[in-house]
């Protein structure tokens, strides 16, 4: 994987959903208008959202006293690193496969969105406390 | 988000409007808005509840759970649930999570 040490910009948030809009207000202004596909940017978002979504929900579990930092590279594709204060992600979601999900596990409530994000980013990496979102605008 | 209703004797038309996402940012309120629908559906001798994604482009996986138990509810009384005027971005993420195998989307 190639490095992206161009660090762009940051933004913390506090861990409630309703934050969520400040930072795709944030990343709509910095960075939409770098994709030339409609698609590929709703890609991002929808990454994006999901990852945040966890953060809060399972990673913080909406303590408001602990943050969530969202922080992008750019260059040439985007990287977003999105990090938390929760206890950590588990590892098995990095193996998780898509393609073999079964029918019983279909409507299980859990890994649909790291079902989503594995589909629409181009890459999906997972550590203890962050995930990290790739994909390419060009 | 608002609703718009259209109902006849076998079908329910249940339209989204003034939004454009199912999100966790606005679950709660539109579960608050379609819960009492989906109730009355439960009770009545409706066939079908249909949902217009004509404004919709955004959904995540927060409003794919809604969009399951509202589908889980609905199948207990026999009664089917279709999602119509889905755009591709939607198509597609009810395909990679499969649910396009148990929900209709038209």
């Amino acid at each position: 994987m190639k490095t992206m040490k161009k660090f762009t910009s940051k933004m913390t948030i506090q861990s409630n959903l309703n934050n969520i809009k400040k930072v795709m207000e944030w990343i709509e202004s910095d960075l939409k208008s770098l994709f030339s596909s409609e698609r590929k940017y709703q890609s991002l978002i929808l990454g994006l959202q999901e990852a945040i979504t966890n953060a809060i929900i399972h990673g913080n579990k909406f303590d408001e006293n602990k943050f969530v930092n969202i922080s992008y590279y750019r260059n040439g594709r985007i990287k977003i690193i999105i990090e938390d204060e929760g206890e950590g992600i588990l590892q098995e979601n990095q193996y998780y496969d898509i393609s073999r999900i079964c029918k019983e596990d279909i409507f299980k409530e859990s890994r649909r969105g790291i079902m989503l994000m594995k589909h629409f980013c181009d890459e999906v990496i997972f550590n203890k406390n962050s995930v990290t979102l790739i994909i390419k605008y060009k | 988000m608002n609703l718009d209703i259209k109902k006849s004797s076998s079908q329910v038309q249940i339209i989204f409007i003034d939004d454009d996402r199912i999100d966790a940012t606005n679950l709660k309120e539109i579960q608050s808005l379609l819960c009492p629908y989906v109730l009355e559906i439960q009770k009545s001798n409706v066939k079908e509840l249909e949902l217009d994604f004509t404004s919709i482009n955004f959904i995540d996986s927060s409003g794919l759970a809604m969009i399951i138990n509202i589908y889980k509810k609905l199948l207990e009384k026999d009664q089917n649930l279709t999602i119509i005027n889905s755009g591709t971005f939607i198509q597609e993420i009810f395909n990679v999570t499969k649910l396009d195998t148990f929900i209709n989307l038209r």
